[in-house]
């Protein structure tokens, strides 16, 4: 334990010497802060129409329950507003009949926008089925829950990379090297080297949560799923260090294993929900929906439980496959 | 020249020892995999419907769209199965349809962020849907710019400005940093500097290089999804100019840390911030002036209009224009930090 103990202090202090450990425990906070200055602009944004003066008070009262309105002095100015690179339909009267004003390169269905906010804006409601607005009491926009969970996944994988290249850094100064002619055994080597990149997201996920303004979730969730990423983390780390010689391999690696895995994160962010069988490989994807849904709320114990142990068993069979090409390939 | 060629030659060997190119075309096919055999060539962005009726509302929309909107939607039994459906779906809305006092009463089930104007939009467009609102056709359409548009390009092909922009354009900004930062662990700096060579040739062999790699990797994500069509040139000329720009700023900021791994952060919050305006690229009405003063949202839509509108240049322009100043900003800022690291070492 003592041993563990110093290679973990060893790299700490030269964390600390570079400003990397501020640089780490920093970013993924910087993230976070910027993330949620966006959120409200995000979760406020909705169709744009810019209309001029020729429409009437009242079309613009009804226009703007519907969309964001932005009201130009002329048509010149609704031209110029709709020529601009985001896409914001136009709206005047001319003639006594409505003129759609359109850049050309809109995305979607325009023409069926365009007919629906028409007619919207010519019928009346008296025609309209009796209605009323419930809600499933998902209050956090995606932004902020898929956000704040890629911001831990991303934690969750820096702490790897930290480990990882703290590996090679030590192959590469044949610290290793010598450590080997040490009493100091592979697996005291390895732990001391996995405790920075393992606290990395324990650290990080009660400050994204606070900084976007989460509250109420479940310590004892986020904590179980945490905990299970720790050996991937772990296998990140080793993975790394394992393929690297030298910083510039080591980023090579990272970044082709990385595609992959984050491939999956995105995937499950992306794809419908009954497509997600196809990431089922991948422990980042069950790491994710296990924060995910913590956040969100809708995350049962049975389902930590579940997801977790995947995670766990993805992980050692990788952790497996990897110590055995060390083994053949003495690489560490 | 003859030096900064062999400097180059130099960079190559060491980025293909370290399986750099290997990586970068095996990283470009799985992109073109994914393009090509994964992303749907028609996406459907519209939120999942989740639906219920009751026999006697039913009965009452017989006369109405219902039916197709039962086809299309997600049919449930009641509304419980609605809520534990939409709770799995962050991306859906329900709608439960009742009979009260002989006639239908819609229920729309939101998850429960989406904004005011959202909401009322689903619920006009639902009575339009059912038949409340009539269909209006008594209006003019005034298109600027005929011929821009994007609706014939398929959906998976629509994204390749992405890739490019993110992986080809962008690679040199952590792979230069990278490189500098090895010279500078191996001293090969230092050694350099006592020959007759000078530090800039050095840096802008390693850009040189950056920028073959993006050619490379762009060349053949465009090559294998797209083709030969769109206009190449200024697709390669943004790359390029996005690439040397980019290069530079990795070396901007490889030079004010000490190591890679102090490096890494840095890095990691300039690509992330320099990727957000993806955002915009799939939602085009949101896009806040910070995210449009960000050089990678003039860049993706100048790669867009490359790669598919022949009509129409001037977001390649905007792009061009945008791209040049910052490769004259951040090259001058590269040579002034890296004297500066240079006789700090």
């Amino acid at each position: 334990m003592k041993k563990i103990i110093t290679i973990f202090k060893r790299d700490l202090k030269v964390a600390r010497r570079d400003f990397v450990l501020m640089y780490v425990i920093v970013a993924p906070i910087l993230i976070a802060l910027l993330l949620s200055g966006m959120a409200p602009d995000v979760a406020e944004s909705s169709i744009l129409i810019a209309v001029d003066n020729s429409l009437s008070e009242s079309e613009i009262d009804i226009l703007s329950e519907i969309a964001q309105v932005q009201v130009y002095d002329s048509y010149e100015g609704v031209v110029k507003r709709v020529s601009d690179t985001d896409d914001i339909y136009g709206i005047v009267r001319n003639n006594n009949r409505y003129e759609v004003v359109l850049e050309g390169n809109e995305a979607g269905d325009m023409q069926s926008m365009m007919r629906l906010i028409i007619s919207y804006l010519e019928g009346d409601r008296s025609s309209w089925m009796s209605y009323h607005v419930s809600n499933v009491e998902v209050s956090l926009p995606p932004i902020v829950s898929i956000g704040s969970s890629g911001l831990i996944i991303m934690s969750i994988i820096l702490g790897g990379m930290v480990m990882g290249l703290n590996i090679v850094e030590d192959k590469e100064f044949n610290t290793l090297s010598a450590l080997n002619t040490s009493p100091l055994i592979k697996l005291e080597y390895i732990l001391g080297k996995s405790i920075l990149g393992i606290i990395l997201p324990i650290i990080h996920t009660p400050i994204i949560l606070m900084v976007l303004g989460i509250g109420g979730v479940s310590v004892g969730k986020t904590m179980a799923v945490i905990a299970s990423s720790a050996l991937f983390v772990v296998f990140v780390g080793l993975f790394i260090g394992t393929l690297g010689s030298n910083q510039l391999s080591a980023i090579a690696s990272a970044k082709g294993m990385m595609f992959v895995f984050a491939g999956s994160v995105l995937g499950a962010i992306v794809l419908k929900s009954s497509m997600h069988f196809v990431l089922y490989w991948s422990p980042l994807y069950w790491i994710y929906q296990g924060i995910y849904k913590v956040i969100v709320d809708t995350a049962s114990w049975n389902y930590i439980v579940i997801s977790s142990s995947i995670v766990l068993a993805i992980s050692v069979i990788l952790f497996y496959v990897l110590m055995r090409y060390q083994k053949k390939h003495q690489s560490m | 020249m003859a030096r900064i060629i062999s400097l180059i030659k130099r960079e190559f060997k060491i980025t293909i020892r370290n399986y750099y190119l290997f990586i970068i075309l095996a990283v470009a096919l799985i992109l073109v995999a994914v393009i090509r055999f994964v992303i749907p060539a028609e996406m459907n962005f519209e939120k999942t419907l989740f639906l219920t009726s009751s026999p006697q509302a039913e009965k009452l929309l017989s006369d109405t769209n219902y039916n197709v909107m039962k086809e299309n939607g997600n049919f449930l039994q009641n509304r419980e199965d609605i809520v534990v459906a939409m709770e799995d779906d962050y991306n859906s809305i329900g709608l439960a349809l009742s009979e009260k006092n002989g006639e239908v009463h819609i229920e729309l089930i939101t998850q429960g962020y989406e904004n005011e104007e959202i909401i009322n939009l689903a619920i006009v467009d639902i009575q339009y849907y059912l038949g409340n609102i009539n269909v209006s056709d008594d209006y003019d359409v005034n298109v600027l710019f005929e011929g821009t548009s994007l609706a014939e390009v398929p959906d998976n092909l629509s994204v390749v400005p992405l890739p490019i922009m993110l992986e080809s354009a962008l690679m040199g900004l952590f792979l230069i940093a990278v490189m500098l930062t090895l010279e500078k662990d191996h001293k090969t700096i230092k050694a350099y500097v006592t020959t007759p060579g000078r530090v800039h040739e050095m840096l802008i062999a390693k850009v040189i290089t950056m920028l073959f790699y993006a050619f490379i990797s762009a060349s053949v994500i465009v090559g294998l999804t797209i083709g030969l069509k769109g206009n190449w040139a200024q697709m390669l000329i943004l790359v390029g100019l996005t690439s040397l720009w980019s290069s530079s700023l990795g070396i901007v900021i490889a030079n004010m840390c000490k190591s890679l791994t102090s490096a890494m952060m840095p890095l990691v919050i300039v690509s992330l911030v320099l990727a957000a305006p993806v955002m915009s690229y799939f939602a085009p009405m949101f896009a806040p002036n910070y995210l449009r003063a960000l050089p990678t949202y003039s860049l993706m839509l100048g790669l867009r209009e490359a790669l598919f509108i022949e009509s129409s240049n001037a977001l390649f322009i905007q792009a061009l224009n945008y791209s040049l100043v910052l490769t004259v900003i951040f090259m001058l800022l590269m040579v002034i930090t890296s004297k500066y690291a240079v006789k700090n070492s």
